[in-house]
């Protein structure tokens, strides 16, 4: 059943057994799984059915540290969340970022992988995979992809997958609405978790809704599902009863926020032709859907070398993307832009010299909005648009800002940074690539460190996956969340999403978002039991 | 002009599908027996795109201090390939076929990569024996181009290390 907030009378009180606050992927998922079952569940979503910039604005926040995108549009905040928008590539993480790393600071998970492996087979279906199975002979037999011929201890091929991309509001709407025990509370902004006099437990929700009434939502247990920034935001403002926030109590919320850093730093120049290539590396349509691969380094590699974990996708670019004198027309503008003089200036005066056609093809593009060349479309160069793992830092950080949104609520400040060690760790990666593809005789790379800063700045690109910022650990000492996803000091609080990941891989999160969600909805009728 | 990042990449690929990195197949031609000239010549004379390899071959030198030294790149080069090899060293590296000199050279720029024995040159990750070989043709541009009289490497000492 569908309940549009708007329509109750002030101050309703809601009543429920379990409480999901957030209608993306997480939340959905969670419903879903309790869907049949003999427990009255509310879904309350700030949002309507479709975008609406009013209640959109309510993510407004601001960014500090290292460039990085506005936090106001890339998360959506309506029913269905971000897969509103998503891509919708999956892949599960790797066994080792599970583990505790002695190199990466603050790493491993409560449980391996294994654990998570049936419930990664199950979250397939939610996103509307082919089988769980990312095993490269497997796909070459199946899906007619063929092999990358790199394959030794060092480095080698991986598959991913592609979810049509599930769109969850639209996808599961139907069976919600339908549903006997699930009730959606739409346009329905949870501001406060309100917490007990003890402070041990949750008590209720206050909802409010835009220009509209308060309500008040009751349960037995909770789930906070609002997507990587607005969980700990949530549990930020909640300050009634704990000063410093909910599940704060070692200051923890907010802190080892990650994403994942896209940079395209290398160029590989195949010597085989383009349309063997294409065999190679082009994603394949299996029975029911479509896999694609990169180049990653399998466990040994990592552990020998300390490195973290980073992939290296091809990504198929023209000679206007790959010309050095357009590249070094950007660094001689941006420099000059800072008023400094670039390293190198000869040779970047050189390269706008002699690749004076694409530069014009440029200028041509950006200002005239016309094509000058057809050669600049000449293809064949591929760049390794690699995305890298964050060491969890606790410097990086979601706080709560001084600035305020349309209900009162603190707006969120995002403090994002690359480290250097992990700058450093993302050149030697692809060192280690770039040797592998020259060994095995596929061609040669060239990375592209003549970008200097601007790789880690105007030209970094993001994963837009916000994890970390209620990072899962048995200590409390050193975890928002138990290995369950309870709240550590709370009975009847959960979350679910990406904040609870202690290390993010080189992964896109959405697949072990859904993971961890029918893994918690699995184990909510006995906490609910026991409580 | 400058041989853009376009005529390396050409440089780097096509030949790679032959055995032998950076040379053609024609001039490289299967089984043919050396010509008289030293056995990095012949090597030289092979480079598909003699600008780029020249252009990189500057750059490294630019770069390694006191790395211009023609003779003794030769007999590095030369002790390089023939790494694990004292046999062929002995014998010369002057008197092997082309072909057994092609595969020779092919599987030392595998093996420095797999080793880790690379140069970065302008960003490029490359074998040594390969960037070496850069080395000497861009030394032999320039002493032809001064107009010197005789070729840095073609010295007996260096033609009795191969
Ligand atoms: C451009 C883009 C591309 C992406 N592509 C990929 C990809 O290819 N692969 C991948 O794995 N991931 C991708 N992602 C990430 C993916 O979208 C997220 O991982 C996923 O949507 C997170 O699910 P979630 O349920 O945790 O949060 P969300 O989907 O964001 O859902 C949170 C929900 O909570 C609601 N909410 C928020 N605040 C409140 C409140 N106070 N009260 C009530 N409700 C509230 C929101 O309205 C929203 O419906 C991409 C993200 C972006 C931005």
């Amino acid at each position: 059943m569908f309940v549009d907030a708007r329509s109750l009378e002030a101050n309703s009180e809601v009543t429920c057994d379990i409480c999901i606050v957030g209608a993306g992927a997480a939340g959905i998922t969670i419903a879903k799984e309790l869907n049949g079952k003999p427990i009255r569940v509310c879904l309350v979503e700030s949002g309507d059915l479709d975008f609406e910039q009013d209640t959109q604005d309510l993510y407004d926040g601001t960014n500090s540290g290292d460039r990085y995108p506005y936090v106001g549009i890339n998360r959506l905040r309506y029913f269905g969340g971000t897969t509103n928008h998503w891509e919708g590539a999956c892949v599960a993480l790797d066994e080792i970022d599970f583990e505790h790393r002695p190199w990466v600071e603050h790493s491993g998970w409560p449980f391996n992988k294994r654990h998570l492996d049936p419930y990664y087979a199950r979250a397939h279906k939610y996103l509307e995979l082919v089988e769980y199975n990312y095993d490269v002979d497997y796909w070459v037999k199946k899906s007619g992809l063929r092999r990358f011929p790199i394959k030794t201890d060092v480095a080698h091929m991986a598959i991913s997958q592609s979810s049509p991309p599930t769109r969850f509001g639209e996808r599961y709407r139907t069976d919600l609405r339908q549903s006997g025990n699930i009730t959606v509370l739409l346009n329905a902004n949870v501001i406060d978790v309100e917490a007990a006099a003890t402070g041990a437990s949750i008590t209720g929700l206050r909802v409010q809704v835009l220009q509209g009434a308060a309500h008040r939502v009751r349960a037995r247990l909770y789930v906070l599902a609002l997507g990587g920034i607005e969980n700990p935001r949530l549990l930020l403002a909640s300050n009634g009863v704990h000063e410093r926030g909910l599940g704060n109590q070692n200051d923890l919320v907010g802190r080892y926020y990650m994403d994942h850093p896209v940079a395209k730093a290398s160029i590989y120049y195949p010597s085989r032709s383009p349309a063997d290539l294409a065999r190679f590396l082009g994603p394949r349509r299996a029975p029911n859907g479509v896999v694609g691969s990169h180049i990653d380094l399998p466990a040994a590699t990592l552990r020998e070398r300390q490195l973290t974990n980073a992939r290296a996708p091809f990504v198929e670019v023209n000679r206007y993307y790959a010309s050095e004198g357009i590249e070094s027309f950007h660094a001689l503008t941006w420099a000059l832009k800072r008023g400094e003089v670039p390293d190198d200036l000869w040779r970047h005066i050189g390269n706008v010299a002699t690749d004076i056609d694409m530069v014009a093809e440029a200028v041509s593009r950006k200002w005239f909005d016309h094509y000058l060349f057809d050669s600049a479309e000449d293809g064949g160069i591929y760049v390794f648009d690699s995305m890298m793992e964050q060491t969890p830092s606790p410097d990086n950080r979601i706080t709560l800002g001084r600035d305020r949104d349309a209900l009162g609520m603190p707006k969120v400040n995002v403090d994002w940074r690359v480290t250097a060690r992990d700058r450093e760790n993302f050149w030697r990666v692809h060192e280690i690539i770039a040797r592998e593809v020259g060994r095995a005789g596929l061609g040669r790379v060239r990375l592209l460190r003549d970008q200097g800063e601007r790789i880690w700045d105007e030209l970094l690109n993001f994963g837009h996956h916000h994890m970390g910022a209620t990072r899962a650990h048995r200590n409390p000492a050193r975890g928002v969340v138990d290995a369950d996803l309870r709240v550590h000091g709370l009975a009847n609080l959960y979350v679910a999403g990406s904040s609870v990941f202690p290390t993010g891989g080189h992964i896109q999160p959405t697949l072990t978002i859904v993971a961890l969600a029918i893994r918690l909805a699995d184990g909510l009728p006995d906490s609910l039991a026991r409580l | 002009m400058k041989p853009s990042r376009r005529n390396m990449f050409q440089l780097f690929t096509a030949a790679l599908t032959a055995a032998l990195p950076l040379f053609s197949r024609q001039t490289l031609g299967a089984g043919r027996p050396q010509s008289r000239r030293p056995w990095w010549q012949s090597l030289l004379a092979g480079f598909k795109h003699p600008a780029s390899a020249r252009q990189l071959g500057t750059w490294y030198l630019r770069t390694t201090p006191g790395g211009d030294d023609a003779a003794t790149l030769v007999a590095d080069l030369a002790r390089h390939l023939c790494q694990g090899r004292p046999a062929t060293m002995a014998g010369g590296l002057n008197d092997l076929p082309l072909r057994e000199l092609k595969t020779l050279f092919r599987d030392r720029v595998s093996q420095d990569f797999a080793e880790g024995d690379t140069v970065e040159v302008d960003g490029w990750v490359l074998a040594r024996s390969e960037v070496q070989l850069c080395a000497l043709t861009a030394l032999a541009s320039a002493t032809a181009g001064s107009g010197a009289g005789t070729h840095p490497g073609s010295s007996p000492k260096t033609a009795q290390n191969g």
